[in-house]
């Protein structure tokens, strides 16, 4: 710590000889000139390091105990800054520095967005720039609760915003509208159906009547759970007791083989530009249109066509000029077979996604996949068979209500 | 002054106290064998890295060792670092 202090003051390497040298040490101490890294080089001669702050009482005291002094060098931030003061461009530049980092400090460089899920963090970024706050802003400007409240307004997916500036970043925290929960229509009638052709491994009925059991197969739209229930009445009874209908629900899990199939041609268009290329250039101001074309009749029918606009301000001028740059690049189209390897690695990729896709909205899982290709009528086809077991349950309403139908009125409507 | 401290330090003994509670003996603490410190004392008399000579009135204090430094020293106290070997008096 003391070695910090001593650079941050300043200090002066100095070498004394005298006769006697150690008075000079002596009077030092006693003036509270302070003194260290003391070396003997020999009898007569001492180098140490003085603080800069005491070098004139020093070069006073070496004098009065006859000792010569010499001074070595210079080292710390004082003795640094007062070589600078003949330096002023660079002390200017220095300051010029400072001066414009801490101003642009003040300026808004990041904005971070956090909490959002479903919402894009870009759909956020263009309302807030709707608001005025974008890269570039001002800092102190930003007043976080109107412009929050006033995006809120805009934003309808969102239920909370707070924007907080420190120093370069605005941090802009969100909560979005959590979805209300479906409510179940308890008096709406309905089967639970299957919806493929699979093997039942699991059956769990919350209400209604099961018409299969776990190990039987079942056919895609067949009804696996009902919730029209005839009322059985006592063996022998001449009394009829009619029929009961739910909303049936349960879950069905089944193991089901799923084939999924995706097919390219073996061919493809590929574009072949033919090095033709032209250019437009429009101005538009208000509602006027200035049109600069190279002449671009040479190129065919087929081009692609890349638009670049840029805003200029003008001075004087409240509204902006558009300049409007399309440069087009005509090509042909030229048929080329397939690279095979590369497609059918493409198409397995695909189906795997949408394996992971079904298997994700019907919450299963894999069970063993195996790809099949075959090339048919200049088509190239890849199948994925594979085996999952999933949630094949659905909701199919019945019409009419729930309740109790009495007997002797027939079966309720199906 | 001598006679006075000599009065102050008597009477210091006589009432069963340090002798440097009254008078001007210099305390001397040493640290291991690598830090010296004197309170007070008279000055320098000969500075070396293996040996330094203080003056502490009526004697004189020789620390000898090896690569002996003055690190601090202000008109009334004095450290010494670097490895000691030992401390003599001097009447």
């Amino acid at each position: 710590m003391s070695k910090l202090f001593h650079l941050l003051q300043g200090y002066a390497n100095v070498e004394v000889c005298g006769a006697y040298p150690e008075q000079l040490l002596n009077r030092c101490a006693k003036e509270q000139v302070q003194f260290w890294r003391l070396q003997k080089l020999d009898g007569t001669t001492f180098r140490f390091r003085v603080r800069v702050q005491d070098l004139e009482k020093f070069r006073a005291l070496a004098q009065e105990n006859m000792c010569s002094l010499e001074e070595l060098g210079f080292c710390g931030m004082v003795p640094a800054v007062a070589r600078l003061k003949s330096r002023w461009g660079f002390l200017l530049g220095l300051a010029f520095c400072l001066f414009f980092s801490a101003w642009l400090s003040r300026f808004i460089w990041v904005i971070d967005v956090q909490g959002n899920d479903s919402v894009p963090s870009e759909i956020i970024l263009a309302e807030l720039r709707r608001q005025g706050v974008r890269i570039g802003t001002w800092g102190p400007s930003v007043l976080g609760r109107e412009v929050s409240n006033e995006a809120l307004r805009h934003l309808p997916d969102l239920s909370w915003m707070n924007i907080h500036v420190n120093g370069i970043r605005a941090l802009v925290s969100v909560r979005e509208v959590e979805e209300p929960p479906v409510l179940l229509d308890e008096d709406e009638p309905a089967d639970v159906a299957s919806l493929e052709d699979g093997v039942i491994v699991s059956l769990e009925v919350q209400s209604g009547r099961p018409l299969f059991q776990v190990g039987d197969a079942v056919v895609k739209g067949e009804t696996v759970i009902t919730g029209r229930m005839e009322l059985l009445e006592p063996e022998g009874s001449p009394v009829d007791l009619g029929w009961y209908v739910v909303r049936a629900v349960g879950s069905v899990r089944a193991q089901v083989t799923h084939a999924l199939e995706e097919t390219i041609p073996l061919t493809a268009m590929e574009k072949q530009y033919t090095g033709e290329t032209a250019r437009r250039i429009s101005l538009r101001f208000i509602q006027f249109h200035f049109n600069f074309s190279e002449n671009s009749s040479h190129i065919g029918a087929r081009y692609d066509r890349m638009t670049e606009t840029r805003m200029y301000t003008v001075p004087l001028l409240r509204q902006p000029v558009y300049c409007t740059t399309e440069t087009l690049r005509g090509y042909t189209l030229q048929e080329v077979p397939i690279d095979q390897a590369a497609e059918e690695a493409r198409l397995q990729a695909l189906l795997n996604g949408r394996l992971q896709r079904l298997m994700e909205a019907r919450d299963g899982e894999i069970l063993s996949t195996a790809f099949r290709t075959r090339i048919d009528g200049g088509c190239l086809t890849v199948t994925l068979v594979a085996d999952c077991v999933e949630e094949i349950g659905c909701t199919a309403v019945l019409p009419g209500e729930t309740g109790r139908y009495p007997g002797g009125q027939g079966a309720p409507p199906a | 002054m001598e006679h006075r401290d000599g009065l102050l330090v008597r009477a210091a003994k006589m009432l069963d106290l340090p002798p440097d509670v009254f008078g001007n003996v210099p305390r001397m603490v040493i640290l291991g064998d690598g830090e010296f410190r004197m309170c007070p004392h008279k000055g320098i008399l000969a500075y070396g890295p293996e040996e330094i000579h203080i003056s502490a009135g009526k004697l004189v204090v020789r620390v000898s060792g090896e690569n002996l430094e003055l690190s601090a020293m202000t008109p009334t106290d004095l450290l010494i670092t670097g490895t000691l070997h030992g401390v003599e008096f001097v009447r």
